[in-house]
């Protein structure tokens, strides 16, 4: 199931745009950096050390994607993972195929999360490339002063890959479970971004901060941690939390997806 | 003869509404089987019912001997191709490609060359291998009810559920796909084929189920679905007599030309119905009544009509009690018969004609009898 989705997807049209506006994020980036640079000694964000260090684009880049970027486009695949093949009516005819309804729910959120981490590879390959020809690449000064060797950057910068891919798969599975509800595949995106957006509004409301703890959004840019020498507060609990909404959510989607009367 | 699909007490109701209504199906194995209604009689929510889209509300299905309800019977399934409603079809993809992800989703570990080899096969079945190679896009909806048609032979199966496969196709597609299904029969495929056209499922099914408000008020061969004879119109001064004359000929049967008085099923030649779907008296069309029992109880029903009331009676001549009659002519008796008996008894005849039987009115008269509120 897996391969042939992304099979699939890959002869699909959407996905290369998809990957052309998220590749062009740390390009456009590195050129504005280019053009307009910071002043030498200006405090220290991912976009002045991205000059001193072309490790930093995609950092920058995926920290720019991470609010809005990559939500979007997780909307965009869960939502119409489900919901779109109801709506085509091409779901009646995989299940008579027949494809287990579970296998379907499965394959189809394994495939999202694939392409969410092609996604998020696109964002690190083009911006690594693109801030490795403008500014090089050498040993990474962290937040906190010390210095990563380029090796030991790199692999942080996987490893920040990989969480941010989790933080947004955790999202995918709200929306495979709000796709496998409806069966308006644009509909079921905008909804899947609605609560980003939605958490991302409570996130600034301090009047509800016992909520914040609960938020995805909360946590998708903790990846930044990982370029200070020791992380503030352990990352487990944070990949903690994405499992958590993705077992929920994964398991919704699979109780509304076996219940329910293929009438489309 | 096993059976291939086989419903017990299968009900589907959506809100407090019967879409299938306790219905009892069986299709033997290796038919042609035609399942025919009018749109909205049930037979898509029946078909998904038996390939397990839909849960029922009461009773079950079965394909080749094995319970089939969503979550239940996948591995039946395999041996089940089908198309239920649209062809539906990935846009972006080929035609190729698209029976290509079909066939590897139900499969993934089969040997790649056979699934491309069978990919090829279906497509030539259904004539498509010039176009495979274009986006569903571009298709024609002849081209995408084709494609749909290929997806359901993929896996090569013993049973084949087609949800009115002839729509949208040209006179000489739909005679195409007739034929490929008619092989397929018999090779030993079943073939269940449901349509709103009668004419469809006479010209190629070797039997039928008449499904009407989510029942099944008729089930035989095709050949029983329209009665025997021809129906002729007698236009008479004094219908009465005419019509009690008329009951006592041999090979001559009066019809009520009255809607409302009818009392089809269960004479010889006529379909065997459902036991509780005897159908009701209704709207505008005359109901075959049975040689038998009920004849005189037709009779006496129809000299009460006021003939100004009945539709044959519009064309009749004006003056006297002048009213056209029906009556069916068994094979063999002749028009001339009538006329001979009627005048030979005093009764004026002004015309007599032979009514061509619509496929439609027999179709309505079919279906009709479960129109009534229940």
């Amino acid at each position: 199931m897996l391969r042939v989705e992304l099979g699939k997807a890959v002869r699909r049209w959407r996905t290369w745009v998809l990957a052309l506006v998220l590749g062009a994020v740390p390009a456009l980036i590195v050129l504005a950096l280019l053009l307009n640079p910071p002043p030498p000694g200006a405090a220290g964000d991912f976009f002045t050390l991205a000059t001193n260090n072309g490790v930093f684009a995609p950092v920058a880049a995926l920290a720019v994607t991470a609010p809005f970027l990559l939500p979007l486009t997780a909307g965009l695949l869960a939502g119409d993972a489900i919901a779109g093949e109801a709506a085509a009516g091409t779901l009646r005819y995989l299940l008579v195929r027949p494809v287990r309804r579970e296998t379907f729910v499965l394959g189809k959120y394994a495939a999202v999360v694939a392409l969410l981490l092609a996604a998020v590879a696109v964002i690190v390959v083009v911006g690594l490339i693109a801030g490795g020809l403008a500014f090089g690449l050498g040993p990474v000064p962290s937040l906190s002063g010390t210095t990563l060797s380029a090796g030991d950057a790199i692999v942080r910068l996987v490893l920040a890959a990989l969480y941010a891919a989790a933080g947004v798969s955790a999202l995918a599975a709200v929306g495979l479970f709000i796709s496998s509800l409806t069966e308006s595949g644009p509909g079921a995106t905008v909804a899947t971004v609605g609560v980003a957006i939605v958490g991302q509004i409570l996130g600034v409301i301090d009047a509800v901060d016992f909520l914040h703890p609960f938020l995805l959004n909360e946590y998708w840019l903790a990846f930044i941690e990982l370029f200070r020498p020791r992380p503030a507060r352990p990352a487990a609990g944070r990949a903690g939390v994405f499992g958590a909404y993705t077992a929920v959510f994964l398991g919704l989607a699979l109780l509304v997806v076996r219940r329910r009367d293929v009438v489309s | 003869m096993t059976d291939a699909l086989v419903t017990r007490g299968l009900t589907k109701t959506y809100g407090s509404v019967p879409a299938v209504d306790h219905l009892d199906l069986r299709v033997p194995a290796g038919l042609l089987y035609g399942f025919l209604g009018p749109n909205g009689a049930g037979k898509t929510t029946t078909i998904r019912m038996l390939l397990g889209l839909i849960h029922p509300t009461a009773g079950s299905a079965e394909v080749l001997g094995q319970a089939v309800a969503p979550g239940r019977g996948t591995a039946v399934l395999r041996r089940v191709g089908a198309l239920v409603e649209e062809p539906a079809a990935y846009r972006y993809l080929s035609g190729r490609r698209n029976l290509e992800y079909y066939a590897k989703v139900a499969g993934p570990r089969d040997d790649a060359r056979r699934r491309l080899a069978r990919v090829d096969e279906v497509l030539a079945l259904v004539d498509l291998t010039a176009a495979a190679g274009k986006r569903v896009r571009a298709y024609s909806q002849g081209m995408r009810q084709r494609l749909g048609i290929a997806r359901a032979l993929l896996g090569a199966p013993d049973v084949l559920v087609l949800d009115e496969p002839t729509n949208g196709l040209d006179p000489q597609g739909i005679a195409e796909i007739r034929a490929l299904l008619r092989r397929l029969a018999d090779d030993g495929t079943t073939v269940f084929v449901s349509s709103h056209l009668l004419a469809e499922v006479e010209a190629m099914c070797d039997r039928v189920g008449v499904l009407a408000h989510g029942r099944l008020v008729a089930e035989g061969p095709p050949s029983n679905l329209r009665p025997a004879g021809t129906r002729l119109r007698v236009t008479v001064d004094d219908p009465a007599r005419a019509l009690a004359l008329l009951a006592t000929l041999p090979g001559v049967t009066p019809e009520t030309p009255d809607p409302g008085a009818g009392t089809a099923g269960g004479g010889p030649g006529a379909v065997p119905r459902e036991p509780g779907a005897v159908p009701v008296p209704r709207g505008p069309g005359a109901h075959p009544v049975p040689a038998g029992a009920a004849a005189n109880g037709a009779v006496a029903r129809a000299g009460a009509v006021a003939p100004a009331s009945t539709p044959a009676a519009a064309g009749a001549p004006r003056g006297g009690r002048s009213a056209a009659l029906r009556v069916r002519l068994a094979d063999g008796t002749a028009p001339r018969a009538v006329n001979a008996a009627l005048v030979g008894a005093g009764i004026a005849v002004d015309e007599l004609a032979l009514e061509h039987e619509r496929l439609e009115d027999v179709f309505l008269d079919l279906v009709g009898g479960a129109d009534a509120p229940r």
